[in-house]
């Protein structure tokens, strides 16, 4: 579907095209969302704020060319503000919320998603156990694929620092990877 | 003397800028020590005897003597190794340093599969679809946006609403119909006369108890009912052409059709029962509005008092 006709549709008002939206952008957004949850149901919640948000303000959204970085970077502020919010709160019960995560890829066969998905656990639980600075760079360049000079302007810093946090990032998520195969293999021996 | 003391002393022992007592130091440590002996053999340009092994711990040392640990170098280079963004010479350094460093090799391919993954990561989904969630907050925020900002919903999702949140959320998703604002015009005036027969003197006496709970719903409909003021004038000028034709086709002749009969008496009918009473209802329509609400409410027992409704002529 053509998304710059659909953004038009929904720009008039038409339910349908808003219900095509959801479903086309809801799992990017609930993946942004995620980076700043602390698991699974909170990650819905905010997903949620966020569309909600999206959808109040129709008449201002970004033509389609620039949409995609545009929606992370409301979707990131919609994050930020429901954290600062919720900081005057004391966090729920914080469980071990990272098995809960639904990492399967639909699209592999059945042994080479296990092995897949085995691996991918791995780098998730990498990436959530970085600080949030590496794995908000690590969301919008690496995961998202945002540019350089986009991810500058939604973190307000200049290009090279986005370039050097970034490749910091990736380089304790790796340490990160490494430590925690360390810890599987010993764990089996 | 130590390693690390005669490390620091080489530079000057190859110079020859010691005095006697430090080359003796210098000797009784090179006596003891392989790797010092090395190391100096190679600095002072003897060391051809070396073999593979000896030639990798020489530079090893050499190297951590000179420049430090070149792991921190290889990192610094490593994503752009792994993205392959390096300039040849600089690629061949990294594959040297990586031949010989297990280290830097196993986090470089750690490196090279988190970079590779980490995309997958750009659509999660969630166990729950969230679709019909967002659309029931959004349809719902629509009715809000309509309606201006009070009798906002709590929370997404919890259903006991009552019955005028209902019906706002109901005009709230009519309202959003482009012919709205023509239909509320005539589909109102219309529904005042089914019920009361005469718009103007059905509310003449309405109860001063609900009146709080008319305003909310008054001012709910307030927008809407004010596009139907603007479109009002068209609205009736339209239906009373769509009447004339079989108005004067009704003085014509002996023919008169029932249609015709018909429709010289509705033209009467409404002259006499919309047209003059409509603007004076619409100038009121605050008012009315949140009255016909109030009447809604009560005939489906939402207020307690005995609803009195005017005879019906
Ligand atoms: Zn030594
Ligand atoms: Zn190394």
């Amino acid at each position: 579907m053509d998304l710059a006709s659909l953004l038009d549709r929904c720009r008039q008002g038409d339910d349908l095209a808003w219900e095509a939206l959801v479903r086309q952008f809801e799992r990017r957004v609930y993946s942004i969302a995620s980076g700043y949850a602390s698991g699974p149901d909170e990650a819905r919640d905010l997903a949620q704020d966020i569309f909600v948000r999206l959808y109040e303000s129709r008449g201002k959204w970004a033509p389609a060319e620039g949409f995609t970085p545009w929606l992370v970077r409301v979707a990131r502020n919609v994050c930020l503000d429901q954290l600062r919010r919720k900081k005057a709160r004391p966090p729920a019960e914080d469980i071990q919320a990272d098995e809960m995560w639904d990492l399967a890829s639909p699209d592999a066969s059945p042994e080479a998603e296990l092995e897949a998905t085995g691996r991918r656990q791995l780098v998730w639980r990498a990436l959530r156990s970085l600080g949030g600075l590496s794995r908000e760079v690590l969301q919008l360049k690496e995961i998202q694929g945002l540019s350089l000079q986009e991810v500058a302007a939604i973190l307000r810093v200049p290009i090279g620092t986005v370039k050097s946090r970034s490749n910091r990032a990736r380089l304790e998520l790796a340490e990160q990877v490494l430590a925690l195969k360390g810890s599987r293999t010993e764990g089996g021996a | 003397m130590n390693c690390q003391g005669f490390d620091l002393r080489l530079d000057a022992l190859l110079d020859g800028r010691c005095t006697a007592d430090q080359w003796c130091e210098a000797d009784a440590h090179l006596a003891g020590c392989a790797r010092c002996a090395r190391l100096f053999e190679a600095m002072a340009g003897r060391a051809d005897d070396l073999d593979d092994e000896g030639h990798e711990t020489l530079s090893a040392a050499i190297v951590s003597k000179t420049s430090g640990n070149p792991c921190a170098s290889a990192r610094e280079r490593l994503c752009d190794f792994v993205d392959r963004q390096l300039v040849r010479f600089d690629q061949e350094l990294m594959d040297a340093h990586l031949a010989r460093c297990p280290r830097c090799t196993s986090l470089a391919a750690a490196l090279a599969e988190s970079t590779r993954l980490l995309p997958s990561f750009a659509e999660l989904a969630p166990r729950e679809g969230i679709v019909r969630d967002v659309l029931a907050a959004t349809s719902r925020r629509q009715a809000d946006a309509t309606f201006g900002a009070h009798a906002r919903p709590s929370r997404f999702g919890s259903g006991s609403t009552g019955l005028r949140e209902r019906v706002s959320a109901w005009i709230a998703r009519v309202a959003q119909r482009p012919r709205f604002s023509f239909e509320v015009a005539y589909v109102l005036t219309l529904l005042l006369l089914v019920v009361f027969g005469n718009p103007v003197v059905a509310f003449r006496d309405a109860s001063a108890r609900v009146q709080p709970h008319v305003r909310d719903v008054a001012h709910a409909v307030s927008r809407p009912l004010a596009n139907a003021r603007k479109v009002g004038a068209n609205t009736l000028a339209s239906v009373e052409r769509a009447i004339r034709p079989n108005a004067g086709r009704a003085n014509a002749g002996p023919e008169r059709s029932v249609l015709a009969e018909g429709g010289e008496l509705l033209y009467q009918w409404w002259q006499a029962h919309v047209v003059a009473p409509f603007w004076s209802v619409v100038s009121e329509a605050r008012d009315v509005a949140g009255r016909v609400f109030d009447a809604l409410g009560r005939a489906a027992g939402v207020a307690t008092a005995e609803p009195t409704i005017p005879a019906v002529r």
